[in-house]
């Protein structure tokens, strides 16, 4: 389990709703901070990388995602010194996980098709 | 006096808009007016127009950071006791340091407390200011630094790469066999038995495939009209040139909507002497999948609709009794309809980066 969704709802007093968008907030800014990150990495800009993945850490952290928070701390800690390859490999590990904690998302708040 | 906290004008200064904004609502719903800054500077400007009632402070920020912010509260002579919780992702022994000298009335670690904490230590500073008239700092101890944890799922993806960089078909042949012996020796389990609608990981999938196909070496059919198209010509050259010694392949099912594409297909695999099992409608190319004893199915569909047509038809039969089938899809958009297919016996998977390349490479290794 990648959200910890009893938490959540702890932090907005049951409120599903307020817990849905937060969610939906941190998902849509985890993309842009994604995105940064691979950019920086394409691009050697390590401190884009460091910057990106800190902010993740804090977030994903506040969304109860320790998991995922650890994986960005280990991110920023090796983003000065690994290799671009080594870091994206660790970028494409951590998006396996996110995308798992969408799909949990998508599960605990269905929506209709478009 | 009763020791209740009245509203208070809380300063939120964090360039993470996510922070701010999860924040931001909670601590309006408490009944406080929040105010919020993205950078040291702007923290400070405001400190110094309006100070608030307690500062909620991140340390990394552009434009002055947050110790720089914290040095100034504490050196200001209208704003020494100002309440400041400190709220960071950095917990090296060095920032909680340098931190520590200014004072804050508290230093929270990102990871290592819940909003739902934070929120209550706000709460408990802003009592203790109205009981007390300040609250006494508790400063962060110094903590040893994790070890490094291994992230999951590094090597697969490193794999990855080395294939997308391989020079040629052979090259990649050999990566891919070299990914093979690698797993045999650690080879992780399937995911969940029911739908997998997972991100895409390349070694997954070659994972998931090896497991279907070595495990139940008895046949396999692939479904993915035009990229086989792209593929076949590739592998009937390579099992022309390469067929002494070959162990005879299994039967290979070919699916296609299109008449072109089937015709193409049949040709082309008559000449290495393949046995396709060609097939245009969706239930005939299942009927024979269940006659002729096929074990795992790796269905490609590109369009929601095929994979939702797809579920419908099988779940109107009791093939996913007897059958392994992994849905291959294109992209990662297929959250929202995720939903639709839990609890189906079927494995589904996300493929945005299949490219024909890799899915010849598959047969190669199949044969």
């Amino acid at each position: 389990m990648i959200i910890d969704m009893q938490s959540l709802l702890d932090l907005f007093d049951g409120d599903r709703d307020g817990a849905k968008q937060i969610l939906e907030f941190f998902f849509d800014s985890a993309k842009e901070q994604v995105k940064e990150i691979r950019e920086g990495i394409a691009t050697a800009n390590r401190n884009q990388v460091k910057v990106a993945a800190h902010q993740m850490a804090g977030a994903t952290a506040s969304c109860g995602m320790l998991g995922l928070s650890r994986q960005f701390r280990e991110l920023e800690s090796h983003s000065d010194t690994a290799s671009p390859e080594a870091l994206s490999a660790e970028i494409c590990a951590i998006l396996d996980v996110l995308h798992a904690g969408e799909l949990e998302y998508a599960s605990l708040f269905p929506e209709q098709d478009s | 006096m009763a020791a209740e906290v009245k509203s208070s004008v809380i300063l939120i200064a964090d360039d993470d808009p996510f922070i701010v904004s999860l924040y931001r609502e909670r601590l309006m719903r408490m009944g406080h007016q929040v105010c919020t800054v993205q950078n040291g500077e702007d923290a400070i400007r405001r400190i110094q127009e309006d100070p608030p009632g307690l500062l909620l402070l991140d340390l990394n920020m552009p434009r002055l950071d947050g110790r720089q912010v914290l040095q100034f509260v504490r050196q200001q002579s209208s704003t020494p006791d100002l309440p400041v919780i400190v709220l960071s992702s950095a917990c090296a022994a060095e920032a909680i340091e340098s931190v520590n000298r200014f004072l804050p009335t508290r230093f929270l670690i990102k990871h290592q407390v819940s909003p739902k904490q934070v929120l209550e230590e706000i709460r408990t500073v802003l009592a203790e200011v109205a009981e007390q008239g300040a609250a006494k700092p508790v400063l962060a101890e110094v903590q040893v630094s994790e070890p490094a944890i291994p992230v999951p799922g590094v090597e697969g993806v490193a794999w990855v790469n080395d294939l997308e960089s391989a020079a040629n078909g052979e090259q990649r042949r050999d990566i891919l066999l070299r990914i093979y012996r690698t797993m045999q020796e650690d080879l992780r389990t399937l995911k969940a038995a029911n739908v997998l609608s997972l991100p895409f990981q390349f070694g997954e999938v070659l994972e998931q495939f090896f497991e279907a196909f070595y495990a139940e070496p008895d046949r396999i059919s692939i479904s993915a009209p035009s990229t086989l198209r792209r593929a076949l010509p590739k592998l009937a050259d390579w099992v022309g040139r390469n067929g002494e010694g070959l162990v005879t392949p299994e039967p290979l099912l070919l699916h296609s909507f299109e008449k072109e594409v089937r015709q193409g297909m049949l040709e082309t695999c008559r000449r290495p002497g393949l046995q396709p099992i060609v097939t245009a409608r969706v239930e005939s190319q299942w009927d024979l999948v269940a006659e002729n004893d096929f074990k795992t199915v790796v269905q490609h569909v590109r369009k929601l609709a095929a994979a939702r047509k797809l579920v419908r038809y099988l779940e109107s039969t009791d093939l996913t009794l007897k059958l392994r089938v992994l849905i291959l899809v294109p992209g990662t958009d297929w959250a929202p309809c995720q939903a639709d297919f839990q609890n189906k016996a079927l494995q589904f998977q996300a493929l945005p980066l299949m490219t024909s390349e890799m899915l010849l490479n598959l047969f190669l290794l199949m044969f």
